[in-house]
């Protein structure tokens, strides 16, 4: 979203840090102007707080709740959950295709028993570390959630009136 | 009517495609057509094959080999309910990993055949995690936002102030995408451009699950510390764990603090997991029962693990507590990643990425060579796939070679007050050694070992310790008798004899070096540190119970003057000390690692100059023999710094743990008298230390081999 050549108004900047599983950090600048609360990425916002003089006296802004700032961002935070989702699969996958091929390696050794005269000892040992690799791979797929459950960090780093345009 | 599945095979996807025939879509009976019988050889007749639907099902058939069919009723009716018309085809392609596993791919797109699946057949499902990604913006989250949510707390008071932060932020974020933030601020070590390289490997190309696997004496423990910092640095890292060696936590807990000023607090009960966010941990300690619960529920941001190479079998509890520890970033240290075999690698890999060597037995069939485990059959490609997860430096791709060590053995003769000295303790060792509690009470077992070692140590140090057990009340009449005559004698050595030959040393050979002495005993350093006083010489002491802050004076003192630093083995753990090249061991402990620490403060990177070890031993006692056990046995003076811990790991049995050596030695020295017997008991506790070096010694020239390239 680009800025208008003139720009007056309320604005908000917000940093925003997410981790795991990759930290993301960035800025975020709220605009109001006749049109309502706009929002304008990192590279926007780094243009304008450094180019604009602010009110520093204490304004009174425009109201605004936590969840219009949520439904703002919320499209530009939709981009990084694709990044997770991304990696998340990669990591899935690679770990289903582990236990698939687990699975197949112990269903074959139980199918050959049948050859053996240890059977039903065999069988049991079989049966168990089949058990085991089902609940390893339960395990697994808990810390593999848990290394991939977000924290987010959504400061509010200035607030005031714009006092000049562009 | 045809009744035969037709086949052809199409070579370049291995697949098979079968003509849906009205036989089967009436009996389940697949006709094996002669060219698709070698897809089939494999199997015995009545074999079971499983035929697996979109990786998710199994459904079962069974193959007759004299009538070359497989009967499968559950196919047909999945096929009958996909409203499959005879001529219609599917395609089936066998598994890698068994002969009789069968993938089947159906002319419907992936979610149609799910759902008819689901409703029709009875199919066992195969093990799959599904999970969905967690939702960065979770109900959670905005929750807890819209409750903190209040404007009027700003994090920045004025525009002048929002663009420092802007100025900052930007500086931060660049330097970020850039490379490493946190060096600028590591000011209490000299680091190598292969650390640096590291770190950098391990943060942004191995994303923090790495094995770092430099050989001996590179400083992997620098490497993590710089791993640690940097990433507290960027504020990834909060939540640490480091798990060694019990032998090693103290160690680790002070050069964390010397050389990048972090606190870890040391786990000795549980409630420290609990209360600290930086703990260290020993191995022994995590596998208790206790400490389990705490684990099974709480998470870390990086786990360490030291000496990695003890979790090489996955059968161990070590293995299954790392595997199940939950933890956003993983360092695996060790040198010798291979100890035995090739699976110790893989084991180690599976801790950091689970399945991404494929599983145990596609690892051990790819790779390992039947005969001689630890030779991969594929060395080129099994390097390129743990290249992703491993990090290793050598001292040719560093170039980094330490300066030659020359060590001295420097003989002490006792005169006539010491030796008859030396004789009552040992008689008092004969006599008593044996019939005394091995418990921590009283006068003990310990306690004469603590003899034995003062007394080749100083005469005084022995004489304060025997005056303090004598002011004891529950002393027998024989122990309080040998005693008395103890400290008699000691009272009568003016001079020691050892003291002679170091205020001779310093007077000559080494006028004008800066030297660094170790004794093991307060006592004696007190001893050592008066009689050079008297001569002029500027001393320096270092010990346990001085504060970091003095600790550090003493340090920079010595590093600024030409003086004589008088340490203890306080100073043996973490101390830089490089910037000195004479170390005389006054007193030798019995325990090879402690004196492998000792030459590890002088003999290590950044040291310039040739190193002179200089080791004091009196004839004919018990250091006599302790100088033959490190010298000729173990061959500690010739080995890099940190090997011998390596080598210490292939001692199978109790000696694997040092402290038990001390007991060992002092068992033979109140066992026999005769010091050839003395010595022929200690030389063959010296031969487990040879097997195990041999051991050592292949397995490193086995993985050389391996990770060559890879540095």
């Amino acid at each position: 979203m680009n800025l208008k050549s003139s720009q007056t108004g309320h604005y908000l900047v917000f940093s925003l840090r997410l981790e795991k599983p990759v930290v993301h950090e960035s800025l975020y600048l709220l605009l109001h102007d006749d049109e309502g609360w706009k929002i304008h990425s990192e590279a926007e916002a780094l243009k304008v707080l450094r180019r604009e003089a602010f009110s520093e006296a204490s304004v009174k802004l425009p109201p605004i709740s936590a969840l219009e700032v949520f439904d703002l961002l919320r499209e530009h935070v939709r981009g990084l959950q694709n990044e997770v989702n991304l990696l998340f699969a990669k990591e899935l996958s690679q770990l289903n295709q582990y236990y698939k091929e687990l699975h197949q390696e112990i269903a074959s050794r139980k199918q050959a028993l049948y050859y053996h005269t240890y059977y039903f000892d065999r069988e049991q040992q079989l049966i168990l570390e089949e058990k085991k690799a089902g609940q390893e791979m339960q395990e697994q797929g808990e810390l593999l959630k848990i290394r991939f459950s977000p924290q987010i960090e959504l400061k509010l780093l200035m607030f005031g009136e714009l006092i000049q345009g562009l | 009517m045809s009744f035969v599945i037709t086949t052809q095979e199409t070579r370049a996807s291995n697949q098979a495609e079968f003509n849906l025939s009205e036989h089967f879509l009436e009996n389940g009976i697949m006709q094996i057509s002669s060219s698709l019988r070698q897809h089939f050889s494999f199997l015995r007749d009545h074999e079971e094959v499983v035929f697996q639907i979109l990786g998710k099902y199994e459904v079962l058939g069974s193959y007759r080999k004299g009538s070359a069919f497989v009967l499968s009723l559950e196919l047909r009716t999945l096929c009958l309910s996909l409203k499959l018309q005879p001529g219609q085809k599917i395609w089936l392609k066998r598994s890698t990993h068994s002969h009789r596993i069968f993938d089947v791919s159906f002319p419907y797109d992936n979610a149609t055949v799910d759902a008819v699946m689901r409703a029709t057949v009875r199919a066992r499902e195969i093990p799959q995690l599904e999970l969905e990604p967690p939702a960065i913006l979770s109900l959670g989250a905005v929750t807890d936002w819209m409750r903190d949510w209040d404007l009027t707390k700003r994090e920045i008071g004025s525009s002048i102030e929002l663009n420092q932060w802007l100025d900052e932020y930007v500086r931060q974020k660049e330097q970020k995408k850039q490379g490493l933030i946190g060096l600028e601020d590591v000011s209490g070590i000299d680091y190598y451009p292969h650390q640096v390289e590291a770190v950098r490997k391990a943060i942004f190309d191995c994303h923090g699950r790495v094995l770092l696997a430099d050989e001996v004496g590179l400083g992997k423990t620098i490497e993590a510390g710089l791993i640690i910092h940097e990433y507290m640095r960027r504020r990834e890292v909060s939540k640490i764990l480091i798990v060694t060696p019990a032998s090693l936590t103290r160690q680790w807990q002070s050069e964390l603090k010397l050389k990048f000023d972090l606190d870890f607090q040391l786990a000795l009960e549980p409630k420290t997991l609990e209360d600290e966010s930086r703990v260290i941990v020993s191995l022994d300690t995590v596998k208790l029962r206790r400490y389990q619960g705490y684990f099974a529920k709480n998470t870390y941001d990086l786990v360490i693990v030291d000496e990695a190479h003890k979790l090489k079998n996955r059968k161990t509890l070590n293995y299954q507590f790392v595997n199940r520890i939950s933890s956003k970033f993983l360092l695996l240290l060790t040198a010798t990643p291979i100890q035995n075999e090739l699976l110790e690698l893989y084991n180690l890999v599976h801790l950091l990425a689970p399945g991404a060597l494929g599983t145990l037995q596609q690892f051990r069939k790819r790779h390992v060579h039947p005969v001689n485990r630890r030779q991969p059959i594929q060395p080129d490609e099994l390097k390129k796939m743990i290249e992703p997860h491993m990090i290793r430096n050598t001292r040719r791709s560093t170039s980094l070679n330490l300066p030659p060590r020359r060590v001295i053995m420097q003989e002490v003769v006792f005169a006539q007050a010491e030796r008859q000295l030396y004789e009552k303790v040992e008689s008092l060792i004969h006599d008593f050694y044996f019939m005394l509690s091995s418990e921590r009470q009283g006068m003990n077992q310990l306690t004469m070992m603590l003899f034995q070692k003062l007394m080749t140590s100083s005469p005084q140090a022995l004489l304060e310790s025997v005056s303090g057990i004598l002011n004891r009340s529950d002393l027998g009449f024989e122990i309080r008798d040998s005693l008395m005559q103890m400290e008699t004698f000691a009272q009568e050595v003016i001079m020691p004899a050892k003291l002679t030959v170091v205020l001779e040393l310093l007077e000559q050979e080494l006028k004008g070096e800066r030297v660094l002495i170790f004794t093991q005993f307060r006592r004696t350093q007190e001893v050592i540190a008066e009689a050079l006083r008297k001569n002029g010489v500027l001393v320096h002491l270092f010990y346990g119970e001085m504060s970091s802050k003095q600790k550090e004076v003493v340090v920079n003192q010595f590093r600024d003057q030409v003086s004589v630093l008088v340490s203890t083995d306080a100073g043996s753990e973490g101390q830089n000390l490089q910037f000195a090249r004479y170390m005389i061991n006054y007193d030798l402990p019995w325990n090879p690692m402690k004196v492998e620490q000792r030459i590890g403060r002088v003999h290590r990177l950044g040291q310039k100059h040739e190193v002179f070890i200089l080791n004091l031993f009196v004839k004919d006692t018990i250091e006599e023999h302790i100088v033959h056990l490190l010298q000729r046995k173990i061959r500690l003076f010739e080995r890099i710094v940190g090997e011998l811990e390596m080598i210490l790991g292939y001692m199978g049995n109790e000696l694997a743990d040092v402290d038990s050596l001390d007991r060992k030695i002092m068992e033979i020295v109140a066992k026999y008298r005769e010091h050839k017997d003395q010595l022929q008991h200690i030389d063959q506790l010296g031969e487990e230390f040879v097997k195990a070096s041999s051991q050592y010694a292949s397995s490193i020239m086995a993985q050389d081999k391996l990770f060559e390239g890879l540095d």
